[in-house]
């Protein structure tokens, strides 16, 4: 795992939320980003993109967010990666249960795209 | 981090109007799903849920975007519209008409909303360059949302409960 955050794998189903959050992540944050639109594509390009940082949708046709990180979970490239939901499904037991599916942090939909780059590494210091 | 250029903001605000130009043809899905729901809601037949599903999917999609592209009140309604399709969904006893017609009115106050959004030629940010709808600041610089930090969305009250 890199020691610094770089590369950024989103799982996300919304084309208009997927522009905005490669927008908000690679100009402002400067990462390196790579989105699946769905868990099922997620599964199949993970490995190739090697990321150091799982961010997730929660509400998406077929695999969810959390079953999505479970079954990354199960690929060895993807087995010990830090993962953020992002979801507009932000109820304290929602929170609860995300972090419990194995996420270091839940980020609410709708985000700011000014900040939502630096709230990422925020998160990603935190974890250690 | 990177302090974000006239590029970024521009190619932002891009975005935006492109979302708010396609509202029209999202609404009009919206209605057609709507009025693909039974006028008379007292029997729940296989059709309801595929119906409710592809509103909800609508409504989340609408409540994700509007909320990003900076028109809360927009994103409020659809967010709204969306509870109450959950609702229908996972508890079917509650399809009745008095719920059909609440889920006609809430998607009545989310068009007129989506009517205001996509007419509203919003003022420019000077600060930024950013766009400005709803008297909220479309792309804050300064706020910072903690992480984890729910969003204050108004709890609707329960269909059950008496208004």
């Amino acid at each position: 795992m890199s020691p610094t955050l770089q590369r950024i794998f989103y799982v996300e189903d919304e084309p208009d939320i997927q522009a905005v959050a490669r927008l908000a992540l690679e100009a402002v944050g400067g990462f390196t980003v790579e989105i699946a639109g769905s868990g099922e594509a997620a599964l199949a390009r993970v490995a190739a993109f090697q990321p150091d940082l799982l961010l997730l949708d929660v509400m998406m046709p077929g695999l969810d967010g959390p079953a999505t990180l479970r079954a990354l979970r199960a690929l060895p490239a993807a087995a010990q990666l830090p993962a953020i939901f992002i979801t507009a499904r932000v109820q304290s037991h929602e929170v609860t249960e995300l972090t419990a599916a194995g996420a270091i942090g839940v980020i609410a939909k709708p985000f700011d795209p000014m900040t939502l780059a630096a709230t990422i590494k925020k998160l990603w210091e935190a974890r250690r | 981090m990177n302090r974000p250029g006239t590029d970024y903001v521009a190619q932002l605000a891009a975005l935006r109007e492109e979302f708010r130009l396609s509202l029209p043809e999202r609404l009009a899905r919206l209605e057609r799903e709507v009025a693909a729901l039974p006028a008379e809601w007292n029997e729940v037949g296989p059709v309801t849920p595929n119906a409710l599903s592809g509103l909800r999917a609508c409504a989340h999609s609408l409540a994700g975007a509007a909320g990003t592209f900076g028109m809360p009140a927009l994103g409020q309604r659809a967010h709204e519209f969306e509870i109450l399709t959950q609702q229908l969904l996972t508890h079917p006893e509650r399809r009745n008409p008095d719920t059909l017609a609440r889920l006609r009115c809430l998607f009545e106050s989310l068009t007129c909303e989506a009517g205001g959004s996509a007419a509203a030629s919003p003022p420019r940010d000077t600060a930024t360059g950013a766009q400005l709808a709803d008297g909220q600041p479309v792309f804050s610089v300064d706020s910072e949302l903690p992480p984890g930090e729910p969003v204050p969305w108004p709890v609707l009250p329960n269909p059950e409960t008496p208004q």
